[in-house]
């Protein structure tokens, strides 16, 4: 039965027969063209972001690196001077945060940009623009981050920022600032291109590419992205949380006025712990596309594995406190963590055993992927194995803080991330560049890693055992840890060998080319090694099993020829094919936007906004804020235009809709998946408030008047039914017809109506007496007023950003894109508000 | 590998609500047990919580069974029960 209504019938018409027209293929390689000089910086297309975001996120790796050696310098023998206490500090905190926030997560995400479109035979991810905004937003922003290191104003409380010590007692240099700002504004950054690539994986496969026909590297990414969207607005609230108590003193980690200094840790591990398995899960997915090309059979239990991706997602999300056994919770909650913890394991023993049992029934070809996928394989489970020893609660007790977790961590990090991405250079190298990189060399950097790794973190377990605590500069003589830091700090320098030698083989064989690369070297059957232009593939193939190329090997040539769907461009612009979610049916050709520089143009304002802010420049952060809306809205304001084209041909006479509105379009999606972010910002904001009642209800004054709240939410109510109405006037004018001013107006009206509502709650709170300094209450209360105050700010800018659009004449019925987007969010907006206030003012006090 | 069909034939949906009942049974546990830390209503609650989470599983069960594709409904239910009694333990003993 079809998903879509679409016959499956149509099918058959592939492969196409009989010569194509002259110049089609010059057509789609005129509008997909190279870019060149300058136009290298307004390029959105994922060859060029995948690849700048690759560069960048291995730069860090490099840099961060770097570090690591300079801590283990100071380590090598007790009482070094090689690096002051205060630089130790430092280098430990950016090692840690510049590895999992502008290393770990980006690079994966980053994969997942250049191959996820050629692996779904997409032209490109659905939203352009925005991948070029999020890489540019990292990559400003991350150097930014970075140079702070330089200027001696880098954070040095620890990659988790725990208050009391990063207070502004404690830590009343602007260094914290430089973290919370910073790290806030790269998790954007993050979930922008998780949004990309949810919607990408779920709506831009190609036809006949079922959810069980989907690269396993796809629904890894698929799983990662899903986390990512509700993991980390956790925390972006906890910095934003942080920040305000920092800048206005509002107490939300301080217990002498009903705060509490744990709930930072259980918002940051909310997000902390299931980020172990968001950098993960997306290796784990690239070792089972390498795992099947080495042993050159099909991957051992696919859907087990795919179930183990979704059980991992899941369960990950019940372990976060495991890293708070020590901070005295109630014993049975430690044991919820505690079994969770071991449940995890679970479904991580399922991948490994598929693996194994793939190399086992295939013939193995031993190659340098080869090398780092097994290697990767062992190094992970010896990380696991110690993970299954500190999820019990008594081992965790003696072990915790001491250097067998950095053992731990380190083991579980490489060899479940690291290696594999190493092994997918390798492997995937030959799809971006002219010349592979050496065998021969590569050889050589996985031992000279994969030794460095066991000198380096074996001896730690001991030394952790021994009682060495982490994040200490030094330790003294004759304690029977200077052999074991000395032989670590050697395995540091064999890795570094490792990595450089890897770089050298890097400049020498790298040749960025997007027609004449290197190719399948390695052998692999799923669609990136097709044959691809900057267009991606020259037809959009149909998809009848996991591994195409070695089901059909005629397959590659007649893509090349163009005998499946878009053999050509339909409509003269840039496009690619919209599939249903499940069985992955054409639906509608969508227009894509163009290189541009206006995503680059936000980014760099967004990132001077929030540096701003660091510095306390307030004035400036505001005129850089506005310069970044202003990008934004310039660069949405080319796309959504009355189309030429109502129809296309998407080849073999298959006609389909260009560009749709409604639950079936693209935008629909990812203005849900939005919606979600912001959703889990409220709910992590109102599980604070429920926390820190549970921990001070001492200090809980009463809300205000009932009158008064019946107002709040009288108004967001009227919001959500303008936002409604304004739909339905739209509805009613006849296609393509301007239908006047009145759906804007009531867009505009029912923002207005969000703006007072805000404003309403926002005072009633005042006038109740509650201070947003005195107490827990008051922080949590104003900081959900605030967030509330700022979503019902966008929607005013949006609503007159589309009457700016309806006064140009580019609203038209009876349904519109950019109508449709402003009136969900707003009623979106409206639904957030009536729920958070009422719930914080008639529950638990009211 | 998987041919000839264009259908999907795996039920993930019904995967994915498996693994949505052991999520719930797993922020009622942990927020009974913060928010009545030395009460035994926790553990009364966790125990409620434990066989409502087990109808749930039966019922995801009962409405998807005839959607077919193998067996990932199965696993995953079986996957989730087993989380499920084994994350319930430290109401019983803990």
């Amino acid at each position: 039965m079809s998903e879509t209504g679409f016959d499956h019938a149509l099918y058959d018409r592939f492969p196409t027969q009989g010569p194509r027209p002259e110049g089609e293929l010059e057509e789609l390689e005129r509008i997909w063209c190279k870019p060149t000089g300058w136009q290298l910086l307004t390029a959105v297309n994922n060859n060029y972001i995948g690849i700048y975001y690759v560069g960048t996120a291995f730069l860090f790796f490099l840099l961060a690196g770097v570090l690591s050696l300079g801590m283990r310098v100071q380590l090598a023998a007790p009482m070094q001077e090689f690096l002051p206490l205060e630089t130790y500090n430092q280098f430990f905190t950016m090692h840690g945060t510049v590895m999992m926030f502008l290393f770990a997560v980006p690079m994966v995400e980053a994969i997942g940009v250049l191959l996820l479109p050629q692996m779904l035979a997409a032209r490109d991810l659905p939203f352009p623009r925005l991948s070029a905004y999020a890489f540019w937003a990292y990559f400003v922003g991350g150097l930014l981050f970075f140079c702070s290191l330089f200027v001696g104003l880098a954070p040095d409380g620890g990659w988790f920022m725990y208050p009391p010590l990063t207070s502004i007692a404690y830590s009343p240099g602007i260094n914290t600032d430089f973290w919370l700002l910073g790290i806030g504004f790269i998790e954007i950054s993050a979930i922008a291109g998780a949004i990309e690539i949810i919607v990408g994986v779920l709506r831009t496969r190609a036809p006949g590419m079922t959810l069980s026909r989907m690269p396993i590297f796809a629904w890894a990414m698929l799983v990662f992205a899903v986390m990512i969207v509700v993991a980390f607005p956790s925390v972006i609230l906890g910095t934003l949380l942080l920040e305000l108590e920092r800048a206005f003193n509002w107490p939300f980690f301080d217990p002498t006025r009903g705060g509490d200094p744990l709930l930072w840790q259980h918002l940051f591990w909310f997000f902390g712990h299931p980020e172990v398995y968001i950098i993960f899960l997306p290796a784990a997915g690239l070792m089972s596309m390498m795992v099947a090309t080495i042993a050159r059979t099909e991957l051992v239990g696919y859907r087990l594995n795919v179930l183990a991706i979704i059980a991992t997602g899941f369960i990950s999300f019940g372990v976060w406190a495991h890293h708070m056994f020590s901070t005295g919770m109630p014993r049975v909650s430690t044991g919820y963590f505690s079994a969770a913890s071991m449940a995890v394991s679970l479904p991580a023993g399922i991948q490994v055993f598929c693996w194994i049992a793939t190399l086992a029934s295939g013939r193995i070809r031993w190659s340098v992927p080869a090398l780092f996928v097994v290697g990767g394989l062992l190094v992970f489970v010896m990380g696991g194995l110690t993970g299954v020893m500190v999820g019990m609660v008594p081992f965790d007790w003696q072990a915790h803080d001491t250097y067998f977790i950095v053992a731990h961590l380190h083991y579980v990090l490489i060899g479940g991330m690291v290696l594999p991405m190493f092994g997918a250079f390798y492997y995937w190298f030959g799809m971006t560049s002219a010349r592979p990189l050496s065998e021969r060399l590569g050889g050589w950097v996985f031992w000279l890693i994969f030794s460095g790794i066991h000198i380096t973190f074996l001896p730690m377990h001991l030394t952790g055992l021994m009682g060495m605590p982490r994040r200490v500069y030094t330790y003294l003589p004759d304690r029977g840890l200077d052999l074991l830091n000395l032989v670590s700090t050697v395995g540091a320098f064999v890795i570094a060998a490792g990595v450089l030698l890897f770089v050298v083989d890097l400049f020498r064989n790298f040749r960025f080319s997007a027609e004449e690369e290197a190719g399948n070297v390695y052998g692999g059957g799923t669609l990136e090694w097709l044959p691809t232009g900057l267009y991606s593939t020259r037809s959009i193939p149909l998809v009848r099993s996991r591994e195409p190329l070695w089901d059909d090997p005629g397959l590659a040539r007649r893509v090349e020829e163009g005998r499946y769907f878009l053999p050509g461009s339909a409509t003269g612009l840039r496009e690619t094919l919209i599939t249903s979610p499940i069985n992955a049916e054409p639906q509608y050709l969508q227009i894509m936007p163009g290189p541009s520089p206006w995503p680059l143009a936000a980014a760099v304002g967004t990132a001077l906004h929030f540096l701003a802010l660091t510095v306390q420049a307030y004035g400036f952060s505001l005129v850089c804020g506005l310069v970044a809306v202003a990008c934004v809205l310039r660069w949405l304001w080319e796309t959504d235009r009355p189309l030429k084209h109502e129809e296309a041909d998407v080849g073999a006479g298959i006609v389909l809709p260009v560009a749709i509105t409604g639950p079936s379009s693209h935008g629909w999606w990812a203005l849900n998946t939005l919606m979600v972010v912001m959703g889990m910002i409220a709910f992590m904001a109102v599980f604070a408030y429920l926390y820190l009642y549970g921990i001070h209800p001492e200090v809980w004054i009463a809300p205000p008047p009932l009158w008064q709240s019946g107002l709040v939410a009288g108004l967001a109510a009227a919001a959500l039914g303008l936002a409604w109405a304004s739909r339905a006037v739209l509805a009613r004018s006849p296609k393509g017809v301007f239908p006047g001013q009145g759906p804007w107006l009531l867009a505009a009206l029912g923002s207005g109506a969000l703006a007072a509502s805000a404003w309403l709650n926002w005072t009633g709170w005042q006038d109740a007496g509650l201070d947003a300094a005195a107490s827990g209450q008051g922080a949590t209360v104003f900081a959900l007023a605030a967030f509330q105050g700022v979503c019902a700010a966008i929607a005013v800018i949006m609503a007159h950003y589309l009457g700016y659009r309806s006064g140009r004449g580019l609203l038209t019925g009876p349904a519109n894109v950019t109508l449709d987007i402003v009136v969900r969010f707003i009623g979106y907006v409206a639904l957030q508000g009536l729920l958070t206030a009422l719930v914080v003012r008639f529950f638990p006090g009211g | 590998m998987v041919a000839g069909t264009f259908k999907e034939s795996t039920d993930w949906q019904g995967a994915g609500w498996a693994f949505s009942v052991w999520a719930a049974h797993f922020s009622a546990l942990w927020g009974a047990s913060s928010a009545f830390p030395v009460d035994p209503a926790a553990r009364w609650i966790a125990l409620v919580a434990t066989v409502l989470a087990l109808a749930a599983l039966a019922l995801v069960w009962r409405r998807r069974r005839d959607i077919g594709g193998g067996f990932v409904l199965p696993l995953a239910l079986g996957l989730s029960a087993v989380a499920i009694l084994f994350g319930a333990l430290p109401a019983l003993v803990g």
